[in-house]
């Protein structure tokens, strides 16, 4: 069986070394070309590139599929099956029918939820109970094709967006080892089409989405501070200055106080609707992750001034 | 959100660091942002400008104004939580200047055509189609409301040199507003 992977990003990298553990021959591996990033603009090799290499495996990089001669490139070879995850370029319609199988793509949600760049994120930040991974039967529209199986897993009040990156990885491991052993077999695959209903839109996260907003409650507010710990992170002003949270407590309880007040300084408390939220972990620009009681220790919160306050 | 006393309002100047934050979305309009974006049009035309942020008053609220005032488009426009949804990927340049950087006048190259999302003034959501100049404007405006200047644009190398040069533009106007108090 000729095999052909995509992808670009560590969750990509899981699945490519359960599908070279389990002795499965890959005859090339598509990724993203190698980007001058980080101090010093040093060019750094993706992390599938690096393993790639590493396993002797063929590795292309071509930047863009509009160009004919990077679809010509695919064609030929005439692959069985294409697997592809976070690989980052969009494949045209030439490429999705040139394998036998297609392409299959590893997605990390319940499809049709969370369709888009940033689905993992996503379901932690609006509260969501379970997510999981999809294979699916790639077609053109974004995120939209033929689900070939599902396997969920459930968020609890402590899953933060990195170990759920890493759970969801292996999930979609064992999906591909799965799929790969029925095609192996030539057993058919059973295909059925996405709901209508239920269809959400992950969108690529920017660092404006980042900015706590204390009007809505605290436990909306705590569900954005895990969805968003690496990036953007969960960030408010006070005194014109940026200040992260990368965890916090939450207390349901009604009260009279405006959204956004700081209703105590030690720990330092604030009034959300319905409810107070207490950061864990904060963090001032270029200075050390501290907890909330060492933090006010070198910091003045004032009860009563307002956070998130301008003019 | 607070009720802002908007005729105390003023043009911020860089290096203000209210100029480098992020606004806050738009929940409500309330009579309060009427009063608002009529004070930014007052500002913007007052200073013969084509756009304005809300940030650039000192508001971190996700407003902007603008009226292009060229031939074909003359028409004021109010932008309330703007997105934009698509862009082309060809890149053109323009010599863009700022009233928050006044004297200061740079190429920045941005997407000619956009699609932007946004509210309007009663509410409604809205799509705007925008080329050339207009589209240029609505992508400088945003930025503000990212916390992004025009000398963000460049290398931290050129932003060093322009910064300079802008610091010594306000010193000369300085004193040439200091001779003529003294005249």
């Amino acid at each position: 069986m000729k095999i052909c992977f995509m992808g670009t990003h560590t969750f990509s990298l899981k699945i490519l070394s359960a599908i070279i553990e389990n002795n499965y021959q890959l005859s090339c591996v598509y990724t993203k070309a190698p980007k001058a990033q980080g101090r010093g603009h040093k060019v750094i090799m993706s992390p599938v590139h690096q393993f790639a290499l590493s396993n002797n495996i063929p590795v292309r990089t071509p930047t863009t599929f509009k160009k004919i001669e990077n679809q010509e490139e695919f064609i030929k070879e005439n692959f069985d099956v294409c697997i592809v995850a976070s690989y980052g370029l969009i494949l045209p319609k030439t490429v999705l029918d040139s394998p036998k199988h297609g392409c299959i793509n590893t997605h990390a949600s319940l499809l049709p939820r969370w369709r888009g760049a940033s689905p993992i994120q996503m379901a932690i930040a609006s509260g969501d109970k379970e997510t999981g991974v999809t294979l699916m039967q790639m077609d053109e529209g974004l995120d939209t094709g033929d689900i070939i199986s599902v396997s969920t897993t459930p968020i609890t009040n402590t899953t933060t967006s990195q170990n759920l990156y890493d759970s969801l990885a292996d999930i979609g491991a064992k999906l591909i080892l799965e799929l790969l052993y029925k095609l192996k077999n030539h057993q058919v695959l059973s295909k059925k089409q996405q709901p209508l209903e239920g269809v959400t839109y992950a969108p690529i996260l920017k660092k404006e989405q980042g900015l706590i907003n204390f009007s809505q409650t605290a436990q909306e507010i705590e569900h954005r501070i895990r969805g968003f710990e690496n990036f953007p992170s969960s960030f408010f002003y006070y005194n014109e200055e940026l200040i992260k949270v990368f965890s916090a407590k939450v207390y349901e309880e009604n009260h009279n106080y405006e959204v956004g007040t700081i209703v105590n300084n030690n720990p330092f408390t604030v009034a959300c609707k319905n409810s107070f939220l207490e950061p864990i972990i904060m963090q001032k620009t270029g200075k050390k992750p501290l907890e909330n009681k060492e933090f006010v220790k070198g910091y003045k919160f004032i009860i009563n001034d307002k956070i998130n306050y301008f003019v | 959100m607070q009720d802002i006393d908007v005729y105390k309002l003023e043009i911020l100047k860089y290096p203000n660091t209210k100029l480098k934050m992020i606004s806050h979305t738009v929940d409500i309009i309330s009579e309060n942002t009427k009063a608002l974006v009529e004070k930014m049009f007052e500002t913007m035309y007052e200073n013969n400008g084509v756009g304005l942020a809300a940030p650039q008053l000192g508001v971190l609220q996700r407003i902007i104004v603008l009226d292009p005032q060229t031939d074909e488009i003359n028409t004021p426009y109010v932008l309330i939580n703007p997105t934009i949804i698509s862009h082309t990927d060809d890149l053109t340049e323009l010599k863009e200047g700022c009233l928050s950087l006044p004297g200061l006048y740079l190429d920045i190259s941005r997407p000619n055509e956009i699609v932007v999302e946004y509210m309007d003034i009663n509410s409604e959501i809205q799509q705007l189609e925008a080329t050339d100049f207009l589209a240029k404007i609505i992508q400088h405006e945003i930025d503000h409301l990212n916390g992004k200047l025009i000398i963000d644009h460049l290398s931290s190398l050129k932003k060093q040199l322009k910064i300079r040069e802008y610091y010594k533009i306000l010193k000369e106007k300085d004193e040439e507003s200091k001779e003529k108090a003294m005249n």
